[in-house]
């Protein structure tokens, strides 16, 4: 048990770094943007490649926060049927939809790690500036391996819910 | 089995596993990488597991939907609601029912520069609320027009809900955001008449407030001119062509903070949570996309989406009659569904109907969103009911008997907007 805790207490703390640097990206960003918009029209130089670099963040900025939505329940979901089942009945349910989304971010986590790979051999970088893309798959890859293990700790939380309960009754 | 059957099937599953609280991004990449590997092959399904969750995100144009949150959250972590709701009241908050009718005009100014309902609703409750209840208004009325006000927020731009209208049909988000705004001051204008008329058959719901002296409106009009400047640098900017989206969203957002900076009141706390707010939003709405863009793929191979509109151009019914069936089907999904959840599923479907039947896609997007707005203050779902009775402690069914004439009057702008495509389309078209 305390095994257990101290574990998901790291991998926390890992989610909230990760969402933190996206927070951090995100203000990257704006700035590069903004930089961009005054010295195209103020000194007539735009940034070169800022564009590419925007269009690298994004990804960082979009993904990094997926396992930090992900435990805070904030991910857009339909309740208005089995928020009318009962307690146990829904805890049924929220297991089977773990298990989904256990399969579906292993997958996307696992697919994209070989897809950097590949972008890497490729040698695929941006236009203007030939920065490599394949960091920045692996970081969409890394963010959606947070999601995957955040899922098994929601579904874990959820199974020894159901079974505590079993246990009491 | 034929690929249009398939793709019947899977649309079916996708509902029944959305309906069982999975969440949407996530129900749409199982049944389009499912689907596709039904119809293309595993080999094909994997490659496009791995790619469209990269290649859809690193797109220059999704990167305003982060800097207009950042924007919106910002202003009103700092007080813009209450800064504007003061303006309003100074100016007609002295006619019967002129808080609420302030509200609403309050309402459609923090839209300007919030492209959330929600967060417009719950900013505008806080403020408004306790004035209202201040001065003997009725619980009804007041709750209403907060709630219905706060809908407003996402037809004025800057908007998500047309950034991912625009996103999934490759439509100039630029136009939809300049297609949106006359629809967006009609509503403020439609639901302060409603206002006036309740308050008119029954003096006692709104009794008029404090007159305001010439020097007390002008002077009030200080703490709102920074946020109002910028939010008419933003759209002026995307309107005249100087910035692109993310552009006007970078120097909406960077100019927020230097604002709220100037103005003392963005602390380090309330940035902190501004972005906070912002990446967990945008992480939302990142895995929508994804999901909605594999699902897409698998649509196309199964060929469903031209199969409905061939069927559809095929009827020998009047075009008007095909877009009241849609209105209705977006009036009562908008009531179950949240608006993000019901674009990205619908369009798919939806939008090759509208390209059949010659619909002006940007006119649609208006209507579209017009109608999901509705949704926001209509029963079982809500969300602006829900959000405001937590905020302004009030019981939800108070809330829902006071937005009843607020209702009625979206279903007259709704008819407005349809009987006259250019309410929406003039502005866009001077581009």
């Amino acid at each position: 048990m305390q095994l257990r805790n101290s574990t998901e207490r790291i991998f926390k703390r890992i989610i909230t770094v990760a969402g933190m640097g996206s927070t951090a990206l995100l203000g990257i960003m704006m700035m590069l943007t903004v930089a961009d918009v005054v010295l195209r029209y103020v000194f007539n130089r735009p940034l070169m490649g800022s564009m590419e670099l925007t269009e690298y963040l994004m990804v960082c900025v979009g993904t990094l926060g997926l396992a930090w939505c992900a435990l805070e329940g904030a991910h857009i979901k339909v309740e208005i049927i089995v928020s009318k089942f009962p307690q146990r009945l829904q805890k049924f349910v929220d297991s089977f939809n773990y298990i989904l989304l256990v399969g579906v971010s292993g997958l996307i986590a696992s697919q994209t790690f070989m897809r950097a790979g590949t972008v890497r051999k490729l040698g695929v970088a941006s236009a203007m500036l030939d920065v490599p893309q394949y960091p920045f798959v692996l970081v969409s890859s890394f963010s959606y391996l947070l999601l995957f293990l955040t899922s098994i700790m929601l579904l874990i939380h959820t199974i020894l819910s159901l079974v505590s309960r079993a246990v009491e009754k | 089995m034929s690929p249009e059957v398939v793709g019947i099937i899977g649309v079916v599953i996708m509902i029944a596993l959305i309906f069982l609280r999975i969440w949407v991004g996530v129900a749409m990449i199982i049944v389009g990488f499912l689907g596709f590997a039904y119809l293309e092959g595993w080999h094909h399904a994997l490659i496009i597991s791995g790619t469209e969750p990269y290649s859809q995100i690193a797109v220059y144009v999704i990167s305003c939907v982060p800097l207009f949150i950042l924007m919106g959250i910002v202003a009103s972590e700092t007080g813009i609601a209450g800064d504007l709701y003061n303006v309003a009241n100074k100016w007609v908050g002295n006619i019967p029912g002129g808080l609420a009718v302030a509200t609403t005009v309050a309402t459609g100014g923090f839209a300007a520069v919030c492209g959330s309902s929600d967060a417009t609703a719950a900013a505008m409750g806080k403020v408004a609320f306790p004035e209202m209840k201040k001065l003997g208004y009725d619980s009804k009325l007041a709750a209403g027009c907060i709630a219905a006000g706060g809908s407003i927020g996402i037809l004025i731009p800057p908007s998500l809900g047309f950034i991912l209208y625009g996103l999934l049909c490759e439509q100039s988000i630029g136009k939809l955001f300049m297609a949106g705004f006359i629809p967006g001051v009609l509503e403020v204008v439609f639901y302060s008449i409603t206002i006036f008329i309740l308050c008119r058959m029954n003096p006692r719901l709104g009794p008029p407030g404090p007159k305001s002296t010439i020097k007390e409106k002008f002077s009030s009009i200080k703490h709102i001119w920074g946020m109002m400047s910028l939010f008419i640098l933003v759209l002026g900017g995307i309107y005249l062509g100087i910035f692109t989206p993310t552009e006007a969203g970078a120097v909406g957002a960077f100019g927020a903070i230097i604002i709220s900076l100037i103005g003392g009141r963005l602390t380090r706390n309330k940035f902190r949570i501004s972005m906070v707010e912002t990446a967990k939003i945008t992480a939302m709405i990142v895995l929508l996309i994804s999901g909605a863009f594999v699902f897409l793929r698998f649509l196309a191979v199964s060929q469903l989406p031209s199969m409905l509109s061939d069927f559809v151009a095929g009827l020998q019914v009047s075009k008007y009659i095909l877009i009241a069936g849609i209105i209705v089907f977006y009036l009562i999904l908008g009531c179950f569904w949240d608006i993000f959840a019901c674009i990205l599923l619908t369009l798919p479907f939806v939008f090759p109907v509208i390209e059949a039947i010659g619909m002006d896609p940007i006119w649609f997007g208006v209507i579209m969103v017009r109608c999901m707005e509705v949704g926001l203050i209509t029963p079982p779902f809500g969300l602006n009911i829900f959000i405001l009775s937590g905020v302004i402690k009030v019981p939800v069914g108070t809330v829902y008997r006071g937005v009843l004439p607020f209702v009625l009057a979206d279903f007259f702008h709704i008819a407005l907007l349809v009987a006259i495509p250019e309410l929406s389309l003039w502005l866009p078209s001077t581009m």
